[in-house]
């Protein structure tokens, strides 16, 4: 196996999905196949996580969904960004920004 | 807030939400292949999770599944829910005379700010709250203290419109009066600072929102029309707002007049400038920040320099110790239905003990419930399901009945608090006590609820934690067999020390109610009839007034079914009248406030046929101005002349009439009760009604009619002769001697009522939980039973055993009942009259009536047990 595939880290799901979500409105499907493609095949979401993570992101307000066409013609609910949605990616990549910056001290730290 | 807006607009859409989930996944599988999609079912559970509440939804999935579950077995259900409707309604009931009574604030602007002004009376040892209106409107000018201060008092005057007269109940209040409770007139205008002006001077009159409704109809155009009362011209200026209807909780007045209408209300004197007469409430609205406290020690001061000023040296002392009190007036001032306050809160502790006692039967059957369903429990918990999960669906269940018992509760409180309502307030005149549940009462049925269902939720709930699964599914019984029943045995215990405890309280109360009924009152009260009256309300000179008894009496007299007639001024049991004395070669001691004195006409003892002693009754020779004589009673007689003969020996009024001290004792009667029944025997002394008119006026007069059969016939003719004397002449008050007494036991009456009812409902309870446990332990031990049946135990030993396993269980509950009992009887000591609460008659008997009731319940299931057939038991299963 040339890429090992990797669980997503606990707690950047959501930020994975707004991330996914910036550059235009996806169906969930779609959502899951960027992950994959951008993160090189390394990033697999689950069905499992995917679905109950975008009805979460949905309460929240962050996203909205609606009904529309594929472009091979089925019927797919397609999820976008709100205000509210692009307010919370940019908070949550800055937190994730900061964690990492931290724990790459630590690792590196001799 | 935005979130929450979103779950419940999902929970609105749900279908169609689940729908779109389950097309959006299911593409999501087809185009990713179906077999690296997992569960559909768990993923959509999970999905669906972030959509709601949480808990919430899954205790509404409790609650369906939980009222579902009633629906099948809908008896249980009816039976738990009825008896949790009435021993909750019955709490609620009475915590709304409690709320109405103690605790409900009076409709009117910033209650808390309100406070009465008292002291303490150190001769007479009660609070007393009556001041001189001078020193009132001294107290006025105190603005660092109060934002506004309002004095007050009752009348009862003669009230005729175009020639109609009815008497009505009323006050007289400062102009201020109003705006110091910060009410708005419902139509018309209310009272304003110039309408108090000076004596007599102040010709208006608010009618009370209930009165203007009754008397005038509601009719707006009686606002500046005028109406007589008692006999002054006064013109009706407004209707007072329909929610408030007076300072006392009990209390609704008809009528309002300034303060300065005195001495035309009382028809004689004006108090308004004497500096002596303590006649008036005074209630202040204390400024923000100023306690009670600070409030009256400011007032402290006042009052004594009023007092130097007033008063000689001499009385001065009188005063000395009188210490001005604020006491809070938020809730309304001290009145009879106040003074129950204590029996209110003995029968709310017994309400309670009685759902408690309940409860623990409605917990048995749920306990016996939850073992039948131990399997299905069993069942579910090895599937996976958390024991915390099943004991909140238990517990659900419990709550879904308490509040449905608590709903239908409210109803039976809303009926309950009406009969309550009119025990405390029995027959007194012009006294109504709004009981409708407000907010307090649902807020506390709620609670009861809550408490309640948790209550008897919790040993179920308890049951299902103990419950082995692999035991259970493998059909054997060890985890319940032995131990199962220790609850229920705890409960059976308890319930026999609180009907116990119960039926004593119900026994001490019945007992004191007995003793008050049956009190020697030193008069007959059968046969008499009673009716007051008051001619110089009409505008009677006394000289008139009395040919005005006279006629009226002779006329009485001679009725067919009269035996005899007399009159009093103050009467029996409606209060006292203390008077000075002289008392020929007597020297009054210091401090003594001397006997009390009555007015009394022509054969007074004769027709209420108390025992005349030695000497003579007042006969019709006791005319005004013939020699002035005097009756008084035994403790009298021996108080003033120990063993020597007090006939013949002269006494008077003392004080400004002590001049007259020359009334010569004609006889001595016997002591009876005179002001109310649990007093102690004053002094008491009589004068001839005629003869006391010299020296005072007299306005009303009270008649004793002695009849042949039941008063209550003569109550026409009576009427009847009074119309033809002077129909302007309005009679008050009429009733039996009999009614009077039981009106003055009502609240006695309603405590030893219900105590007693509630106290039977206990040991009801009891005896169907001692019997419900034992049949069910017997149910359950018939195997066993005719297992020892069949190896040679003989039917009396199996009765005995049961019955012995019975009587520990009783006799372990009236030996805890009965040091409980002894100790909470301190409580209610002083309620009773003349009964001990160690009273050995009343603990031997309710013990007897314990015991006899639970070993009857306990009894039946022991038959059972003895006559189980071996052979059909060892089938059993």
């Amino acid at each position: 196996m040339p890429h090992e595939t990797a669980d997503i880290p606990p707690g950047t799901l959501h930020m994975l999905i707004l991330k996914t979500l910036q550059r235009g409105p996806l169906h969930g499907y779609a959502i899951a196949q960027r992950i994959h493609l951008i993160s090189e095949d390394v990033l697999q979401v689950e069905e499992g996580s995917l679905y109950p993570a975008l009805q979460r992101i949905l309460i929240k307000g962050w996203v909205t969904a609606d009904w529309s066409e594929s472009e091979s013609g089925r019927r797919v609910r397609v999820y976008k960004l709100t205000t509210a949605g692009r307010k919370q990616l940019g908070k949550e990549i800055s937190e994730f920004d900061r964690v990492i910056k931290a724990v790459y001290k630590v690792i590196e730290a001799s | 807030m935005g979130e929450i807006w979103r779950k419940l607009t999902f929970l609105l859409r749900r279908q169609q939400l689940e729908r779109d989930l389950d097309e959006e996944m299911r593409y999501h599988a087809e185009m990713a292949g179906q077999p690296r999609f997992g569960n559909l079912t768990r993923l959509r559970e999970k999905s669906r999770t972030e959509w709601g509440f949480g808990w919430l939804d899954r205790f509404i999935q409790d609650l369906r599944f939980a009222a579902r579950l009633l629906r099948k077995s809908p008896v249980f259900a009816v039976v738990v829910i009825v008896s949790l409707a009435l021993g909750i309604g019955a709490n609620s009931a009475i915590f709304s005379v409690v709320n109405a009574v103690v605790l409900r604030s009076l409709p009117v602007r910033h209650p808390e700010q309100l406070a009465l002004l008292a002291y303490e009376d150190p001769s007479e040892g009660r609070i007393m709250r009556s001041f001189p209106y001078p020193f009132y409107k001294e107290l006025r000018t105190r603005s660092d203290l109060f934002s506004g201060l309002l004095c007050q008092t009752g009348m009862s005057p003669s009230l005729s419109v175009k020639g109609s007269a009815e008497r009505v109940t009323g006050e007289m209040v400062s102009a201020n009066y109003f705006d110091v409770l910060g009410l708005h007139p419902y139509v018309g205008r209310l009272f304003v600072a110039s309408d108090e002006t000076s004596a007599g001077a102040n010709p208006i009159v608010v009618l009370s929102y209930g009165f203007w409704q009754r008397r005038f109809g509601g009719d707006p155009k009686v606002i500046g029309t005028s109406i007589d009362l008692n006999t002054t011209p006064v013109t009706i200026i407004g209707v007072s707002p329909p929610e408030y209807d007076s300072l006392e909780p009990d209390y609704s007045p008809d009528i309002r007049v300034p303060i300065t209408m005195q001495p035309q209300m009382y028809l004689g004197a004006s108090y308004l400038d004497s500096r002596h007469d303590w006649w008036l409430t005074i209630v202040g609205r204390l400024q923000p920040g100023v306690s009670t406290q600070r409030a009256a020690g400011a007032l402290e001061a006042d009052m004594h320099s009023y007092i130097e000023q007033v008063y000689t040296a001499k009385k001065r002392r009188l005063f000395r110790e009188r210490h001005i009190q604020m006491l809070a007036a938020g809730t309304g001032l001290e009145t009879n239905a106040k003074k129950a306050t204590k029996q209110l809160y003995v029968l709310m502790a017994v309400v309670a003990l009685v759902l408690l006692s309940g409860c623990l039967n409605i917990a048995n059957l749920l306990l016996a419930r939850t073992i039948g369903r131990q399997r299905e429990i069993a069942v579910r918990l090895a599937l996976g399901a958390a024991r915390s999960r099943l004991v909140r669906q238990l517990l659900t269940e419990s709550l879904l009945l308490a509040a449905a018992g608590g709903a239908l509760g409210l109803v039976v409180a809303f009926f309950g608090s009406r009969v309550l309502a009119s025990f405390l307030i029995a027959g007194q005149r012009g006294i109504s006590l709004d009981v409708t549940p407000d907010a307090h009462v649902l807020a506390f049925t709620l609670l009861v609820s809550l408490i309640t269902g948790i209550f008897f939720g919790i040993a179920p709930a308890h049951q299902t934690v103990r419950v082995e699964v692999f035991s259970n599914l493998k059909g054997e019984e060890s985890g319940i067999i032995g131990s199962h029943l220790t609850w229920p045995k705890v409960f059976v215990t308890f319930q026999v020390a609180l009907s116990l405890l119960l039926l004593t309280g119900a026994g001490l109360f019945l007992k004191s109610l007995n003793k008050l009924r049956t009190l020697d009152l030193g008069f007959d009260k059968h046969y008499v009839l009673v009716v007051s009256a008051d001619p110089t309300l009409t505008g009677y000179s006394q000289e008139r007034a009395r040919a005005f008894y006279q006629e009226v009496r002779r006329r009485i007299a001679h009725l067919p079914g009269v035996l005899s007639v007399s009159l009093s001024n103050i009467g029996l049991l409606t209060g006292s009248w203390g008077s000075g004395i002289t008392v020929e070669g007597y020297q009054n001691k210091e401090n003594d406030l001397g006997p009390d004195r009555d007015i009394a006409g022509p054969g007074y003892f004769t027709t209420l046929r108390v025992p005349i002693v030695q000497g003579r009754d007042f006969g019709p020779q006791d005319r005004i101005h013939s020699p002035h004589v005097a009756i008084v009673n035994q403790t009298f007689a021996r108080y003033y002349f120990g063993k020597s003969n007090p006939i013949g020996k002269h006494v008077g009024p003392g004080g400004a009439s002590a001049a007259q001290a020359d009334f010569a004792i004609v006889g001595i009667v016997k002591d009876g009760k005179y002001a109310s029944l649990r007093e102690v025997t004053p002094r008491f002394w009589y004068i001839p009604y005629e003869q006391f008119n010299e020296i005072h006026e007299i306005h009303g007069l009270r008649l004793y009619i002695r009849t042949a059969g039941d008063p209550k016939n003569e109550i026409g003719a009576v009427r009847q002769t009074f119309r033809t004397v002077d129909s302007k002449v309005s009679l008050f008050d009429m009733q039996t001697l009999e009614q009077m007494i039981d009106t003055s036991l009502a609240t006695d009456r309603m405590v030893a009522t219900l105590s007693l009812f509630f106290g039977v409902l206990a040991a009801l309870i009891a005896a169907i939980g001692l019997y419900g446990v034992l049949t069910y332990a017997v149910i359950r031990r018939t195997r066993e039973i005719g297992i020892r049946m069949a190896l040679g135990a003989q039917h009396s030993e199996v009765l005995r055993a049961v019955i012995s396993q019975v009587t520990v269980l009783v006799l372990v509950g009236i030996a805890s009942g009965l040091p409980c009992a002894l100790v909470l009887g301190r409580f209610v000591q002083s309620l009773l009259f003349e009964v001990k609460i160690g009273d050995p008659d009343t603990l031997l008997g309710t013990t007897v009536l314990t015991l006899v009731v639970t070993l009857l319940a306990g009894y039946l299931p022991a038959r059972r047990a003895a006559s189980i057939d071996p052979m059909r038991a060892l089938r059993h299963e």
